[in-house]
């Protein structure tokens, strides 16, 4: 009787030992339920009181010091979590690299869109307003066209593909379109060129160019047989 | 009797105390061979690319980290590019190009990390490095001599394997598809999300058409089946899809003339709406929510059935998105709360510029709700990662650049383009 109850005690005690050791490492609460989120009543997106019901740029900037200035975290663990920190910041050889090649872009192709702000006219009021416009009507066909392909992109073989709507597409907003695609696939074609006459690059970056390349002249010779067919209204 | 009763209880919590230490000391066991299937979230895409860096802080790799393992995976070099290395001028013409094009850096013959960006449960099931679908079949024309005379032709089906877009060729190359891959792997803990993009369409194409409660039904069960199926899973984790009308990539629009359907919310870069297609309305966004509710309550199911931890994202991030993430630094540093966007001038933020898909900052928050709800599931003590320390080694944290102020950059709209394509 005796025995068992010290058996019984010394397992009590393991016990106690291990709890307090599993307390220790500190109870984390678990995800908040459904339930619980709900009391806290979320307003619906755009609602007042919810973070998009504010125009961005209008929400009051919290007061908090530039990263430069906050304690710097420790290094060690940041080192291992994100190894891409060994490299630092560009340097300042890296980034007049850069700008030397920029300048010799910009030099052969002084059109092309990639061509950063600073090698281009800058532009007036009314350009902002139809670069803006441009953009509103170049995504809008980009992204109906997305559409299409998504609800077809699991198309069973031999099922017939979705015919055009009824009402035609705005022309106006089609052949914008398809002038910001050539002139965009027409600025690529030129960039990969410039790369692979100057940039050195590895036997397989130029395979795969070779590949695109190919495939992009295809493309563009497609759109400009389209934009051809576009209606003049 | 007392003393016999006594001595039962005392061997019962003996037995759960055994059992206590026998269950934290399987973290190990269980982390011994981490896998993952997912999507551009699991990946790192960061607008609008895939790199050594983002995939190296993507979230599955930081909780992986973080317990003790690590995962293997094909490093990609693009395609597209980096939008924000882009408009700091740190990216050149040679730099753009190289991405624009793809390509692998290191490679593994079988990775243990099999996320791709575009993916969703049906490309997990069906979409390898090689085929776009190793489902899909065509007819084609086998030649044979039918007597000893007669040369003729018969239809035979074969496979019809088309080439799969590139972050699917680089990111899994000749490994198969992400489940076939984690098949191969025989992972001990998964991460098994790839829920994202069946709904993320809407807030891309600003429309529910693409919504089909069905296919994810279907290819969710079956994705979850084959896990099963493996045998060597111990546990995993699942998180639920938050709100996407809620990302940074769309703002409230209200039409100057009051049209119902012309108001809601439209991709931030738009200025203004010209068609009923380019919102979500009232309609849609409360169409959007319903799904998104069956959808997640399947997740929750299918995890709980599985044994498996499930994070209730959609919650963490209507919190974030209604409260902010505090983020303390040592000694008491609060730098301020980061909102579900891109950071501003001293105001932190979550999101990449292509207002989607987080940026390091938003994948250590990730990583560290998804270690919360594996802590609580198995009782394990992995340790969280530091997201003060993310905000402030996050190079668009640290120097931010506010996306509104490009619009009118020739290459946005084209950055823009690639965004929703790769989701098409």
């Amino acid at each position: 009787m005796k025995r068992r109850q010290v058996l019984g005690l010394c397992a009590l005690l393991a016990l106690a030992g291990l709890l307090l050791a599993y307390l220790g490492q500190g109870a984390d609460p678990g995800p908040q339920d459904g339930a619980q989120a709900g009391a806290r009543a979320v307003p619906e997106v755009g609602s007042p009181g919810s973070f998009f019901s504010a125009a961005l740029g209008q929400v009051a900037p919290q007061a908090a010091p530039a990263p430069a200035q906050a304690p710097p975290p420790a290094q060690d663990d940041a080192l291992r979590l994100w190894p891409h920190l060994r490299q630092g910041e560009p340097s300042a050889a890296h980034q007049a690299e850069v700008q030397a090649q920029w300048s010799r872009l910009a030099q052969q192709h002084p059109d092309n869109v990639y061509l950063p702000a600073q090698y281009q006219a800058p532009l007036t009021a009314q350009q902002a307003r139809a670069a803006r416009a441009r953009l509103d009507d170049t995504t809008a066909v980009a992204t109906r066209l997305a559409a299409q392909q998504h609800a077809q992109r699991y198309a069973s073989p031999g099922q017939e593909p979705l015919e055009p709507p009824a009402a035609p597409a705005n022309p106006a907003q089609q052949r914008q379109y398809f002038d910001d695609k050539i002139r965009e696939l027409e600025s690529r074609l030129q960039l990969l060129a410039f790369y692979l006459a100057s940039g050195q690059p590895s036997a397989s970056k130029r395979a795969i160019a070779a590949k695109d390349m190919e495939q992009w002249n295809k493309e563009l010779e497609a759109l400009r047989q389209a934009r051809a067919a576009v209606p003049a209204s | 009797m007392l003393a016999s009763s006594w001595f039962k209880r005392a061997g019962l919590a003996t037995a759960f105390a055994l059992a206590a230490v026998a269950q934290a000391a399987t973290q190990q066991d269980m982390f011994a061979r981490p896998g993952v299937i997912g999507d551009s979230l699991s990946q790192g895409f960061f607008g609008a690319t895939v790199e050594k860096k983002t995939q190296d802080w993507a979230y599955p790799v930081l909780v992986s980290k973080q317990a003790g393992a690590g995962l293997s995976y094909n490093v990609l070099e693009g395609p597209y590019l980096n939008f924000e290395d882009v408009l700091k001028l740190n990216c050149g013409p040679f730099c753009i190009a190289s991405s624009i094009i793809g390509g692998n850096g290191a490679t593994v013959a079988l990775p243990t990390h099999a996320g791709i960006t575009g993916a969703e449960y049906t490309s997990v099931l069906r979409t390898s490095g090689k085929c776009a679908d190793v489902s899909a079949r065509k007819m084609e024309r086998q030649w044979y001599w039918k007597t000893w005379y007669w040369f003729t032709y018969r239809w035979v089906e074969v496979a019809d394997c088309q080439e799969p877009d590139k972050f699917h060729q680089f990111g899994l190359r000749d490994a198969g598809t992400q489940i076939e891959i984690m098949e191969k792997v025989r992972p001990s803990f998964l991460f098994g999300t790839a829920a994202a993009n069946h709904v993320l369409c809407t807030a891309l194409y600003t429309s529910t058409s693409c919504l089909d409660m069905d296919r994810f039904k279907r290819d969710f069960t079956e994705t979850m089946r084959r896990v099963g199926a493996i045998g060597s899973v111990q546990g995993g984790v699942l998180f639920t899809i938050p709100n996407v009308s809620s990302i940074a990539y769309l703002e409230p629009y209200t039409d100057p003339s009051g049209r119902a359907d012309y108001s809601g919310l439209k991709a931030f870069y738009r200025s203004s709406v010209s068609s009923p297609d380019q919102v979500l309305d009232a309609s849609e966004v409360a169409a959007i929510g319903q799904f998104l509710g069956t959808m997640n309550a399947d997740i929750k199911a299918q995890g709980a059935a599985m044994g498996f931890a499930v994070a209730d994202l959609k919650v963490v991030f209507d919190d974030i998105r209604e409260n902010g993430r505090p983020i303390t630094g040592p000694n008491g540093t609060a730098p301020g709360l980061a909102r579900a966007h891109w950071p501003l001038p001293n105001q932190p933020g979550l999101f990449g510029l292509d207002g989607v898909h987080p940026n390091m900052l938003g994948h250590a928050v990730f990583a560290n709700e998804l270690i919360q709800s594996i802590n609580t599931r198995y009782g394990f003590a992995i340790p969280k990662v530091s997201e003060y320390s993310a905000w402030s080694y996050d190079s668009l944290n640290r120097d931010p650049v506010d996306l509104k102020n490009f619009l009118t950059n020739n290459l946005f709209g084209q950055f823009i383009s690639w965004v929703i394509g790769i989701f098409a």
